[in-house]
C-alpha cells in the first residue's frame, strides 16, 4: 500500500459513514463497496427544462493522496444516464470545474460537497449547448481529466 | 521516550523558527523538515507519510496513530480536522484566519498549495501557525480506547500514551529477533518464543501461516481443522475440544445447576437442560437461598455502618459530658486536675502498654478500645491539621521577610557597582593626566616624542567617551577584568572597606 493510501482510504471510511447517515436531496450513493472509485447519482431538483425528471451518473476515483489531490469526476453515459447538457461539460462527460483541478481544489472538499457544486452547476445554467470545440476534443483527447490544462474563464456558471 | 502529547509544545517551534538562511534558500527543504520534526515527535503520527522515520530509527514501541484512534463517545465535530475528519492529532491553527487542522495534514495540503485549505488565503509555513492550545486540553480530556489489539482500556487521551508505553500488553513493540523488522505484541515478545513471524504451515489445512496469527487462522479461515464431536456430532474447531466439551457439548454428563442445594440429579447437558427448565424442585430453595445470602451481605453492610455512626454519636455525646462536667468543676473550685477529668482527650502516641490509656477505656469511658483508638486519631488528625496550617502561615511569613531583606541588599548592590563603575572611571582618567603629564615633561626633557604622541592620543580618547575608557585603561594597565568592582585592583588600593551590613555606600 503506498504511504498515502492510508490515509486515504481512513478518510472515505469516514466519509462513507457520513453518507450512510444521509446525503441532501437529489444526491445518491450507487456504489462505494471499495476506496479507489465510487459511482454517484445525482439530480437537479428545481425546474430548470434542461435538466428536470434527469438523473445523471458520477464516476469519482480516488488517488492515494485524496484529500490532498482531487479526485477525478467524471459523467458516466449509460442508457438511461446521459451526459447533462453544459457550456463546461464535454460530451464524454469530462467536467471543465475549477474546483476539480490542481488548482481549485482544497483538501477540506469532500465527495458530497463536490456532488452539491455539480448539481447547483447545473441548476444555474441556462444555455443548451455543449463547450466550444467539444467533437475535436471528444475525437482527439487521450489525456485522463487532471492532465487536461483546462483554462477557467468563465465565472458566470 | 517522550509521551506525545508533550511533544506537541515543540511543533510551533519548529514550525516558526528554521533558521532564516534555510527558509530563503529551499522552501520544500524546511517544510518536509518541519514535517519531519513533526512526526519524530509526535511518535509519527501517520509515519508512512511522513516518511520513512520507522526504519532509520526503531521506536521501543510501535508509534500509536492518533488518526485511527477509536474514542468511547461521539467527538464533538468541532474537534474534527476538516482534511481527515479525525479529532485532531497535534492542532495548530493559521494565524491569519484562524482555522485548525492537524499539523500533518495541513503541512500535507500547505506541500500541495501554500494557502488555506478552507479560505484559500496564502499562509506562510515558518509565520503564520500557532498551536491551538485549547483545542489541545480539549484533546486531552477526551476518552480514547486503547489502540492495543485485545485490550479494552479506556482512559483520557492525555494518559494513554502511558498506558500505551509501560502498561499495556497488547502493544506491538519490535520482534525479539533481532533480524526481524516487523511487530509483535507486548505479552509475545518473549525470548523464549523466538520470533513469530516465520510462516509455518497449519498442522490441520497445511496452509502457511504467521506464527503469531495461528490463533485466528483457526478461529477465523482454517477449513482442515473442524472435526465431528464423537458425542454430540457437532463441527468443532479442534484446538476448541477441550473447551466444547467442558462448556457446550450437550452430551457430556454434568449435575444440574442447583446440585449445591441438595439437587443430586446427574445427567447429560441436554437431559439437565431440560431437568432445569422443567423446573428443578430445587430450583425455588435455590432461588430463596442466593437472595438470603444477597440479604445477608446487605445486613451485615449495614451493621458495620451502623456501628461507625454509633460510635461516632456516643463519642460526641461524651465529648459533650466532658465539657459540661469540666465547666461545672471549674465554676466550683478552680483545682486544676486535668490528668483525671480528661484522660481520653490526652494524646498518647504509645497507647499499647499505656496504663492509663487502658485504665481510660476500661473505667467506663470508651466502651472499646477501638473507640478510643478512633477518638485519639481524630484528635490527632485536627492537630495535624493544625500544624500544617501553622506551617504555612510560618512559610508565608518567612518567604516574605526574605523577600524584603534581599530587595533591600539588592539595592545595595546595584548602587554600590554603579559608584565603583564611577570610580573606575576617575581613575583612568587621572591615570591618562598623569601620563600625559608625564609624556610632556619627557618631551619637554627633549627625550621621544612618539610615545608621547601615542599616550596623549589615547588618553584623549579615554576621556572622551566612558564607555570605552574602561576597556582602554584595561590593556593599558594589563589587567584584563572588566567588572567594575576590580578597578582598583593592583596599583591602587581600595579606599574603604564597606563591612557594616546597614550601612549607606561610601560617599564619592
Amino acid at each position: 500500500m503506498a504511504p498515502g493510501a492510508q490515509f486515504a482510504a481512513k478518510r472515505l471510511g469516514k466519509e462513507l459513514t457520513k453518507i450512510s447517515k444521509g446525503l441532501p436531496a437529489g444526491i445518491v450513493l450507487v456504489q462505494g463497496d471499495n476506496f479507489e472509485e465510487w459511482l454517484l447519482d445525482i439530480q437537479v431538483l428545481d425546474s430548470n427544462p434542461l435538466y428536470m425528471g434527469q438523473t445523471y451518473r458520477l464516476k469519482f476515483k480516488f488517488g492515494s493522496s485524496y484529500p490532498i489531490e482531487p479526485p477525478e469526476v467524471v459523467f458516466v453515459k449509460l442508457p438511461d444516464r446521459p451526459i447533462p447538457i453544459h457550456p463546461h461539460i464535454y460530451s464524454n462527460g469530462i467536467i471543465c470545474l475549477d474546483l476539480l483541478g490542481q488548482q481549485g481544489w482544497s483538501p477540506v472538499q469532500n465527495v458530497e460537497s463536490v456532488c452539491m457544486s455539480l448539481q447547483s452547476m447545473l441548476t444555474g445554467n441556462t444555455k443548451n449547448e455543449r463547450p466550444p470545440g467539444d467533437e475535436e476534443f471528444v475525437r482527439g483527447n487521450r489525456l485522463r481529466p487532471k492532465d487536461i490544462d483546462f483554462y477557467y474563464h468563465d465565472n458566470n456558471v | 521516550m517522550p509521551p506525545p502529547n508533550t511533544p506537541e509544545e515543540g511543533v510551533p517551534a519548529a514550525v516558526s523558527s528554521p533558521p532564516a538562511r534555510a527558509r530563503r534558500s529551499a522552501r520544500n527543504a524546511s517544510i518536509s523538515s518541519v514535517a519531519a520534526t513533526i512526526g519524530s515527535e509526535t511518535q509519527g503520527i501517520c509515519v508512512g507519510s511522513v516518511g520513512d522515520l520507522s526504519s532509520r530509527t526503531r521506536p521501543c514501541v510501535l508509534p500509536i496513530n492518533y488518526q485511527e484512534l477509536r474514542y468511547e463517545s461521539e467527538v464533538d465535530k468541532s474537534l474534527e480536522c476538516p482534511i481527515c475528519r479525525t479529532p485532531f492529532s497535534v492542532p495548530i491553527t493559521t494565524k491569519p484566519c484562524g482555522h485548525t487542522f492537524c499539523s500533518v495534514c495541513l503541512l500535507r495540503a500547505h506541500q500541495m498549495r501554500p494557502v488555506c485549505p478552507i479560505d484559500r488565503r496564502p499562509l506562510d509555513i515558518d509565520r503564520d501557525f500557532c498551536k491551538a492550545r485549547v483545542i489541545h486540553d480539549q484533546l486531552d480530556r477526551l476518552r480514547v480506547k486503547c489502540p492495543s489489539q485485545g485490550c479494552d482500556y479506556v482512559c483520557p487521551r492525555e494518559l494513554l500514551a502511558v498506558h500505551y508505553e509501560r502498561y499495556c500488553e497488547g502493544t506491538p513493540v519490535p520482534c525479539p529477533d533481532n533480524s526481524c523488522d516487523l511487530w509483535i505484541a507486548r505479552h509475545d515478545a518473549t525470548p523464549d518464543k523466538g520470533c513469530l513471524h516465520k510462516y509455518t504451515p497449519c498442522q490441520y489445512c497445511s496452509k502457511q501461516v504467521m506464527k503469531a496469527a495461528l490463533e485466528e487462522h483457526y478461529d477465523r479461515e482454517c477449513s482442515g481443522n473442524t472435526v465431528k464431536c464423537a458425542e454430540c456430532d457437532v463441527d468443532v474447531v479442534q484446538h476448541r475440544m477441550e473447551s466444547h466439551v467442558v462448556n457446550d457439548c450437550p452430551s457430556t454428563v454434568v449435575s444440574c445447576k442447583w446440585s449445591s442445594y441438595g439437587c443430586g440429579k446427574k445427567a447429560p447437558r441436554r437431559d439437565i437442560w431440560a431437568h432445569e427448565k422443567k423446573p428443578c424442585v430445587y430450583q425455588a430453595i435455590g432461588r430463596l437461598v442466593k437472595d438470603r445470602e444477597e440479604d445477608r451481605l446487605i445486613i451485615s453492610e449495614l451493621r458495620a455502618r451502623l456501628s461507625t455512626v454509633e460510635g461516632r454519636l456516643r463519642m460526641s455525646e461524651k465529648e459533650k459530658t466532658e465539657r459540661k462536667e469540666r465547666k461545672r468543676r471549674q465554676a466550683s473550685s478552680n483545682v486544676d486536675n486535668t490528668e483525671n477529668t480528661i484522660p481520653a482527650f490526652v494524646p498518647d502516641l504509645n497507647l499499647s502498654n499505656s496504663p492509663r490509656a487502658a485504665a481510660s477505656y476500661n473505667n467506663g469511658t470508651w466502651d472499646s478500645p477501638e473507640d478510643y483508638m478512633l477518638a485519639q486519631f481524630e484528635r490527632m488528625e485536627t492537630q495535624m491539621e493544625d500544624l500544617r496550617k501553622n506551617i504555612h502561615e510560618l512559610d508565608g511569613l518567612h518567604s516574605m521577610r526574605l523577600l524584603n531583606d534581599t530587595m533591600r541588599l539588592n539595592e545595595q548592590i546595584a548602587e554600590l557597582g554603579s559608584k565603583v563603575g564611577v570610580i573606575g572611571m576617575h581613575t583612568t582618567w587621572l591615570m591618562n593626566v598623569q601620563r600625559q603629564s608625564r609624556g610632556q615633561q619627557r618631551a619637554v626633557g627633549g627625550v621621544g616624542s612618539p610615545l608621547g604622541a601615542f599616550a596623549s592620543s589615547s588618553g584623549g580618547s579615554g576621556a572622551t567617551s566612558g564607555a570605552t575608557a574602561g576597556g582602554v585603561s584595561d590593556t593599558l594597565r594589563n589587567a584584563p577584568d572588566n567588572e567594575g568592582g576590580r578597578y582598583y585592583s593592583s596599583n591602587m588600593p581600595p579606599r574603604r572597606n564597606s563591612d557594616g551590613r546597614g550601612e549607606n555606600p561610601p560617599r564619592l
